[in-house]
């Protein structure tokens, strides 16, 4: 494994780290580009990326750990782009380069939290995007969700302190009839209404994803225990029913990690799952 | 900007070369030493512009990350202090070798402060030290981490039962092991010997109060002492920022500015 730092773009602005593996691997195999999660630099939350990066140049994968505009290492743009946009146009200019310096023609774009949104959005624009790990991405409630989420909290004594106390919205409802002041509403008291997703938004990631699956890219999509709005193992396909995804979408949950898979435990266990993934959809590539 | 590997091939270290850019070139260079564990991730982009900004004064600037941090090679239980001040030291001879410049001023950063004081003793080319919410003691350091990832892991989904273990073997993502422990018991700013370079100190840690009866205790032998508005985004025990970027912009100017008066 050898890893070289590379300025990438027009004016070399955007930097990143080309991990290689030590032997040659098929031109058709294709190269992860790790994206920055929020606005934490190139060697990812916990330095997962950095972690990964060589787990998968130990496996044969070449990758790039880039920093986007104005993150890690990387200058801030100058030409007003919006944050979407200019994910876009700098993943594509570091796919470019991979396919000018190292003859890389098929990507794999990896992302935890704003990363992942950014990883989705250029996988369904960029048609040189073989797949996608999104981690911490979009979630979105289905009928299942809410049966779960409320049969939880039912035998929470929390929920039950809440409505005593009139600290959730059935305990206001109550202390109203009896006639009673209600204390102040709790963190995640309303939380039904704010999970709510306009249909329109539905219907266009619908529409995104339908187009993905056609294409053939390949979709992990990793939840943790602190997305509140997913709760089992299998809600993004329930949720998206009228999409044929072909066999394209996987889809892991571990409620016991947070937001960033922080605990070692719960790294070794993602890393564990992207390898896995790899090695089933792209080590084959010939 | 120049990033780069340097060191051994058993050891590469991940740099960012930043030459001088003003016309006024300093004699003296300047090796940023950075925190370790989520700190490290949290101070990343706060030194970078520290780093810039000091370039355009006219210092050449190398920044690095320790074996076992960042992008340089190894495991993160590769790390020790011992290993870090054995890195400070390869950092210090690549910006020599690099810029041509003779003598180095340290900037160090929380345990980047207590590293480099006790790099600096090992060598005359340190002019000057610049400690930055510096840690005085590195066995408490581990206490306060093993609290913050108590109290950080209380409010996390499954982790309740890790929040109740006597000894934590890792801190916000990051390994302790046996051997790190050991050696940051022994990390004690307080027992340094005299300093025969110039010295620094920002304060603008929550923790200032004892950071200043260590600095009054020693004061004749401190350049200066700047205690900076306290901010809560510069805050290093509350467990809500302990992903968070640094944000302490106007003390990263402060600490440039300081070193662009006092550093030739």
């Amino acid at each position: 494994m050898s890893e070289r730092p590379v300025m990438i773009g027009a004016d070399r602005s955007l930097m990143g780290i080309v991990c290689e593996p030590d032997d040659p691997w098929p031109a058709s195999r294709p190269a992860m580009i790790m994206l920055n999660a929020g606005l934490i630099h190139r060697v990812g939350p916990n330095r997962l990326h950095v972690r990964l990066a060589r787990e998968l140049a130990a496996r044969g994968f070449l990758s790039l750990r880039l920093d986007l505009s104005g993150r890690g290492d990387s200058e801030p743009r100058r030409d007003g782009l919006s944050f979407a946009e200019s994910g876009a146009v700098e993943a594509a200019e570091a796919m470019r380069y991979l396919e000018d310096t190292k003859g890389v023609r098929r990507f794999v774009l990896f992302g935890i939290c704003s990363g992942a949104a950014a990883a989705a959005e250029v996988a369904h624009v960029n048609e040189r995007v073989a797949g996608a790990v999104v981690i911490e991405g979009g979630a979105y409630p289905t009928a299942r969700f809410y049966r779960r989420y409320y049969a939880r909290r039912f035998f929470r004594a929390r929920t039950w302190w809440n409505m005593i106390t009139g600290a959730n919205a059935t305990g206001r409802r109550l202390r109203r009839m009896l006639g009673r002041p209600a204390a102040p509403a709790s963190a995640g008291g309303e939380m039904v209404s704010s999970m709510a997703i306009p249909e329109s938004t539905k219907t266009a990631v619908a529409a995104a994803l339908q187009q993905m699956a056609d294409r053939d890219v390949e979709l992990l999509a990793v939840f943790s225990g602190s997305t509140k709005e997913y709760n089992y193992p299998g809600q993004l396909k329930e949720a998206f029913a009228t999409v044929n995804f072909r066999g394209h979408l996987e889809e892991s949950y571990y409620p016991q990690a947070d937001h960033t898979f922080t605990r070692l435990g719960n790294q070794d266990v993602l890393v564990d799952r992207v390898l896995q993934w790899m090695q089933l959809k792209f080590e084959a590539a010939s | 900007m120049v990033p780069l590997y340097f060191g051994t091939s058993s050891a590469r270290l991940f740099g960012v070369y930043h030459p001088a850019e003003s016309a006024q070139r300093r004699a003296c260079g300047v090796v940023i030493c950075p925190p370790f564990g989520h700190e490290y991730i949290r101070a990343h982009r706060l030194l970078r512009q520290l780093a810039a900004q000091l370039s355009r004064d006219g210092f050449h600037v190398l920044r690095f990350d320790y074996l076992g941090c960042g992008d340089s090679a190894g495991e993160p239980q590769v790390g020790s202090p011992s290993q870090w001040m054995a890195d400070i030291a390869t950092a210090i001879d690549e910006l020599r070798d690099t810029s041509e410049v003779r003598r180095v001023c340290l900037i160090g950063l929380r345990l980047g402060a207590t590293l480099a004081v006790r790099a600096a003793e090992r060598r005359d080319d340190v002019e000057a030290v610049v400690l930055w919410d510096p840690i005085l003691d590195g066995g408490q350091h581990l206490e306060d981490l093993q609290v913050l990832q108590r109290s950080w892991l209380s409010d996390r989904p499954g982790s309740r039962k890790f929040a109740f273990q006597p000894q934590v073997s890792e801190v916000i993502g990051f390994p302790i092991t046996d051997a790190l422990r050991a050696e940051m018991d022994k990390t004690i700013l307080e027992e340094t010997a005299p300093p025969s370079q110039r010295r620094i100190v920002v304060l603008d840690a929550e923790d200032h109060e004892s950071q200043q009866q260590w600095v009054v205790k020693d004061a004749g032998e401190w350049l200066g002492v700047m205690r900076h508005a306290r901010s809560k985004a510069g805050d290093w025990h509350v467990p809500e920022l302990v992903h968070s970027a640094l944000l302490a912009n106007k003390t990263m100017l402060r600490v440039a500015g300081l070193v662009a008066e006092n550093v030739a």
